[in-house]
């Protein structure tokens, strides 16, 4: 392998859109803002239904042959060449960004770095590095990731954390409310608190017993970092806030709430038993 | 508590199995050659399961990571981890540990590259971007090429 001396030239592509990070769909009618650089902010949108991109991934995985999954037939070459030609789309839509990474622009010899950001979760879904190379771009129309025109590096990342306060060295309290009213199906409650004990693995240990805390089990340890309410009630909830050693219900870290029920008037409304409201 | 979790810690070995690679290789045709992912912060090299011949590769994160070498865990060594973590500033995590001139946190650049090596035999590897003054150059990350060399028919 050669061991040449490159620059790196990085362009950063910043795609945001209005409204929380998740819990949205793909969906051509989301308008999203795009971002390069100096360059003036473009509205675009995603020429994908949600369900259909889920189809063509689960497609373009390759599982010929097997018994599980869609048959890889489902998307045809062409199909695949549309994809990416759809996502190559994309990036020309950003005049910004065909600026950027216009060959002519980059030093010979140069690796270009792009740096996809996104604010939407949802975009992550989509196969950037399939893209079609589109006009302007360094190899234009074969895929960007692979041209050997001009190496192009794609890298995603999210909007960066600056500001934000975050303690590591808290010790993390979590309280896991579940609730099964009569007439509605059982909640995974075994499953939740498997995965719930996984994640507090570091704090509990992965023994039985740990070295040097012969008498404290596994199980008393959890107690101390997992408050469990398998049968919630809104007053049950409220006296274990108020049985922790904090006052306050931010003392708290986390609140795993599992519940099943919903009223016809309220879908949204999640209900407990011997409630006198529903939250 | 560190200690304990780190003590048998294979994240940042390239041949271990985590949660990505099982549910790649199981949801990835066998009959890929090369099954190729990355953004997941720890880069990987290895033979797949499903399929023996069949090579995954992961090129991990560009961003910076956070990595406790084991030998700064020793009761000499760690109250100076424990001082810069309770900085909390990215420039006293950054600085050089006495034997460990990364520091805690560092930048790992690789690629993935799959090409014929000089005898036609197709082979994938990961690349180091390995920073030189204000430049920068490629170099293989030992252990990273598959099929091995040694193993190449």
């Amino acid at each position: 392998m050669s061991s040449e001396l490159h620059d790196i030239k990085t362009v950063s592509l910043r795609i945001v859109r209005d409204g929380p990070t998740h819990n949205h769909l793909l969906s051509p009618l989301t308008a999203y803002l795009a971002m390069v650089g100096p360059y003036e902010a473009v509205s675009i949108r995603m020429p994908y239904e949600h369900r259909r991109l889920m189809r063509d991934l689960s497609a373009l995985r390759y599982r010929a042959g097997t018994s599980r999954g869609p048959d890889p037939s489902l998307v045809s070459i062409s199909e695949r060449r549309i994809i990416a030609d759809d996502i190559g789309g994309i990036f020309a839509a950003v005049p910004g960004l065909t600026s950027e990474m216009a060959p002519e622009s980059a030093c010979d010899g140069s690796l270009t770095h792009l740096c996809l950001v996104f604010s939407a979760a949802e975009l992550s879904l989509l196969p950037f590095e399939l893209a079609t190379s589109p006009r302007g771009f360094p190899g234009e129309g074969s895929p960007l990731s692979i041209q050997s025109n001009a190496p192009v590096v794609m890298t995603r990342s999210i909007p960066g954390a600056l500001g934000k306060n975050c303690r590591w060295d808290r010790e993390p309290r979590v309280l896991f409310i579940a609730a099964q009213p009569p007439g509605f199906e059982r909640v995974p409650i075994k499953a939740h608190l498997l995965a719930l004990t996984k994640a507090l693995g570091p704090w509990i240990g992965s023994s039985p017993r740990l070295p040097g805390s012969r008498t404290r089990t596994r199980r008393a340890l959890l107690d101390k970092y997992l408050t469990v309410l398998p049968d919630a009630s809104l007053q049950k909830i409220e006296e274990a806030c108020r049985r922790t050693p904090f006052l306050t219900c931010t003392s708290w870290h986390t609140a795993h709430c599992w519940m099943r029920g919903a009223s016809r008037s309220s879908p949204w409304h999640c209900t407990v038993p011997a409630a006198t409201r529903s939250w | 508590m560190l200690l304990e979790t780190l003590a048998n810690d294979r994240s940042f070995e390239l041949t271990t199995k985590d949660e990505v690679f099982e549910e790649l290789d199981e949801v990835c045709g066998p009959d890929i050659e090369y099954l190729i992912a990355g953004h997941t912060h720890l880069r990987r090299a290895r033979e797949r399961v499903v399929q023996r011949g069949k090579y995954y590769f992961n090129s991990g994160t560009w961003i910076r990571i956070l990595r406790i070498p084991k030998a700064m865990l020793s009761e000499e060594q760690f109250p100076e981890v424990e001082r810069r973590l309770r900085d909390g500033s990215m420039e006293e995590l950054e600085k050089p540990l006495p034997d460990f001139p990364e520091g805690l946190v560092h930048t790992l650049r690789t690629v993935v590259c799959i090409e014929p090596d000089g005898r036609g035999v197709v082979r994938g590897m990961l690349l180091n971007i390995a920073a030189v003054g204000a430049s920068w150059r490629r170099e293989v990350v030992p252990g990273s090429t598959l099929p091995p060399a040694a193993s190449a028919t």
